[in-house]
């Protein structure tokens, strides 16, 4: 537990990605596997359920530190963290504590949750003995459902990239799904080989860069074709082995957030990839962007409750690759196949691309990066 | 009952009796100045009285040639009628509590104080009195300092991580009191110590009172190529993303106030590290010296005045909080401190999951400061 609440203040501390990553790397290569099991869980997002309700905690700290409530409320609003807070105004503790993450959760943590009131202010009350005000944080954080930290998933994907030394996507993928914590787990997501499937990886996201030179320098114009560009949400839907995963920019599988994308699944042909923009789309209009942003930060949408905006997926760029020769296929009939396969594309502003491969010696163009995966990719 | 002996006035705490201000905010004919925090020592007043180790601090804030009478901690003076004389507060070098005392009735004016050691100013003394003003800064139970010594330890630490990265230590501190107490209490073996322009003009005026510092050069003395790289830099808060700090390659940036406490106040800073070091009365402080006082009635003054009057009057004390025109806007010196700077957050673009990953808590609204532009 000291060691994940350091982590924790180590992360809160530094505004530095570098830095950000090399803690949490420096973390998960100390603990034991179980315990790196259980940060990388929490790092990600996952957590626990609520065990004690924010009211009963407010309750039960006033009264271990002599307080009244209503100074408990005046400093929460000055400490503006219900977590914080608890641990500020608890009194020091008079014990310390070894006991490493992984246990914390499975004795002291997840039991919480099925006790009745008397037995859960008996186990914060010795739990508040023994943790300090970093662990205290952290412990209230979990208890309370309220755990999270200022890293994105991409951060600790980065971090577990280094030190299994895979590609960050392979760690993103194998990080997906349900999965159980624990010392096995932890290892085969570090593993070099695993036995998963690479079914859902994307391929490399190609950005677009704005031109800094003569639009001359692109070349022969025939060599281009315009196409529209759209405030969306840069995704990738890839079609393989049946199923569809959908990824953003930053290697996250976002296909729970638009669950509209689902029954495209079954339209598209098998080693499919497109890669362009999720756009919201009712009534054959795209919607604002707003609409879109309501889904950014959540985990999961239902399909039920959302209809008000379905998010057709609007390829800039589309390759079917058929996985044998992927490496290889041209990005040629990009244009034609993506309108193939996803008829209702439609056209709200415009950007640059090439129409082929460009032709030699036009490769610092900039758009061709945007636009040749296929080509770029080795 | 008769007038209280001490009361607000639009220019600030004003003895009737003897005709005096107490810290005023405006130029005034006579000013007892409690200490040379620019919050609590206003220029172009005809008369000034302060602790005798604070007048050379005081003539640097209200120029030399004002009028500024010397008085030893203890000694009593006699103004129309009102006893007057001046105790040790514990808070930066010349700070003082104003016992007043007027046909039997004793209030006591404490100005800004701490309990807690420090090598570079008396120590806080207990004045017993009817009536105690105190500051209320840090008023809430939230605030508990650690020692101070096991702060500095952790400032001590943090420098020798630092070093081994080659990377200079920026320590942004207040130029007066802060950063004389973090030169007097860091570990001088570790490497060298330089200053901001505005910390050595503090320095010098701290010796010249016969407070021992370590040497600690300006930065713009510095010889060529001088080794910033293991070094600590004791700066204002001003100092960060100025120019001046460009001569530093890739700082580590720590900040030294009671406001790190929170978690908020460090983030906003958007410095890498805080240091909970403050020259104010944590909570515990505040209700022991209250209680040591033995005063009946009491008022508060800065900071969580409300909040920490009504927990006094919860414990049957007669306590309110006295308004100042500083509540809440307090901090000149750190809120000119800009977070702007070419390190800063490197937010991962276009990202939308990234993007929704933010502070993990509501910001509030803090002061900037600990009360006191220096
Ligand atoms: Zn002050």
């Amino acid at each position: 537990m000291r060691a994940f609440a350091a982590l924790y203040a180590a992360l809160d501390e530094t505004t530095r990605t570098s830095e950000k990553v090399a803690a949490i790397r420096a973390y998960l290569a100390a603990v034991p596997p179980e315990d790196a099991a259980w940060a990388v869980y929490f790092l990600i997002g996952r957590k626990p359920r609520q065990a004690v309700s924010t009211r009963k905690l407010r309750t039960w700290v006033s009264e271990a530190a002599g307080v009244s409530e209503w100074l408990f409320d005046e400093c929460h609003e000055a400490v503006g963290d219900l977590a914080e807070t608890a641990a500020l105004l608890l009194p020091p503790p008079t014990r310390t504590t070894t006991l490493p993450l992984h246990r914390w959760v499975a004795d002291r943590l997840l039991p919480l949750a099925g006790k009745d009131e008397a037995a859960q202010k008996t186990d914060l009350r010795a739990a508040w003995d023994e943790l300090d005000r970093g662990e205290r944080l952290v412990f209230h954080k979990l208890i309370t459902g309220a755990f999270r930290v200022g890293v994105s998933q991409r951060l600790v994907i980065a971090a577990l990239a280094e030190l299994g030394e895979l590609a960050p996507a392979t760690v993103a993928h194998r990080l997906m799904g349900a999965w159980q914590p624990s010392a096995a787990q932890y290892r085969s997501l570090v593993a070099a080989e695993s036995d998963q499937p690479t079914t859902s990886r994307p391929y490399p996201f190609l950005l677009a860069h704005p031109l800094e030179g003569d639009p001359a320098e692109l070349g022969p114009r025939d060599a281009w074709q315009a196409e529209w560009k759209f405030d969306g949400i840069r995704a990738q839907l890839v079609r393989r082995g049946g199923q569809l995963f959908v990824w953003s920019r930053g290697e996250e599988l976002i296909g729970e957030r638009f669950p509209e994308l689902a029954p495209i699944a079954g339209r598209l042909p098998e080693g499919t990839v497109l890669d362009g923009e999720i756009l919201p789309w009712k009534d054959g209009d795209i919607l604002s962007f707003a609409e879109l942003q309501r889904r950014i930060g959540r985990k999961i949408c239902r399909a039920r409750s959302s209809p008000r905006s379905p998010s057709p997926s609007s390829p800039s760029t589309c390759s079917r690759r058929p996985a044998a020769t992927s490496a290889s296929a041209p990005s040629a009939s990009a244009g034609r196949s993506s309108s193939n396969c996803w008829p209702r594309w439609s056209a709200t502003s415009c950007a640059c691309r090439p129409s082929s491969t460009p032709p030699p010696g036009s490769s610092s163009a900039s758009c061709a990066r945007t636009a040749a995966p296929a080509t770029s990719r080795a | 009952m008769r007038d209280p002996l001490v009361e607000l006035t639009e220019r600030g705490l004003y003895c009737r009796a003897g005709d005096f201000y107490i810290d005023p905010w405006q130029p005034v004919d006579r000013a007892i100045v409690t200490h040379a925090h620019g919050d609590h020592a206003v220029a172009e007043c005809e008369h000034y009285l302060t602790a005798a180790p604070g007048r050379g601090l005081l003539a640097l804030r209200v120029g030399e040639g004002a009028d500024i009478q010397p008085l030893a901690y203890g000694d009593p003076i006699v103004h129309h009628g009102v006893g007057v004389s001046l105790h040790p507060a514990g808070h930066i070098l010349g700070s003082a509590q104003v016992r007043i005392e007027h046909q039997g009735e004793v209030w006591v004016v404490s100005g800004d104080y701490k309990l807690s050691p420090d090598p570079t100013c008396a120590p806080f003394e207990s004045v017993r009195c009817h009536c105690f003003i105190s500051e209320s800064t840090f008023g809430l139970p939230i605030f508990r300092w650690a020692p101070p010594a096991a702060t500095m330890q952790d400032v001590a630490a943090w420098w020798r991580t630092n070093q081994q990265s080659g990377r200079t230590s920026l320590l942004l501190c207040y130029a007066l009191g802060k950063a004389q107490r973090l030169l007097a209490g860091v570990d001088p073996e570790i490497g060298p110590i330089y200053v901001h322009g505005a910390v050595e003009r503090m320095n010098a005026a701290y010796r010249a009172a016969g407070v021992r510092l370590l040497p600690a050069p300006p930065v713009l003395e510095a010889a060529r190529g001088a080794d910033f790289e293991r070094a600590l830099i004791l700066a204002p808060p001003s100092a960060q993303g100025t120019p001046w700090t460009r001569r530093f390659k890739r700082p580590v940036r720590g900040f030294a106030s009671g406001w790190m406490q929170i978690r908020g106040t460090r983030r906003r800073k958007v410095v890498d590290r805080g240091f909970v070091l403050s020259d104010h009365a944590d909570w515990n402080e505040l209700l022991a010296a209250i209680a040591g006082t033995g005063a009946e009635r009491v008022f508060l003054t800065h900071g969580y005045a409300q909040a920490m009057a009504r927990h006094l009057r919860e414990r049957g004390l007669d306590a309110h909080p006295l308004a100042t025109r500083f509540v809440g806007e307090a901090g000149g010196e750190e809120l000119a401190a800009s977070p702007a700077s070419s390190d800063m957050p490197e937010r991962p673009d276009e990202d939308p999951a990234a993007a929704s990953e933010g502070p993990d808590s509501p910001e509030d609204d803090l002061p900037d400061a600990e009360g006191e532009p220096a």
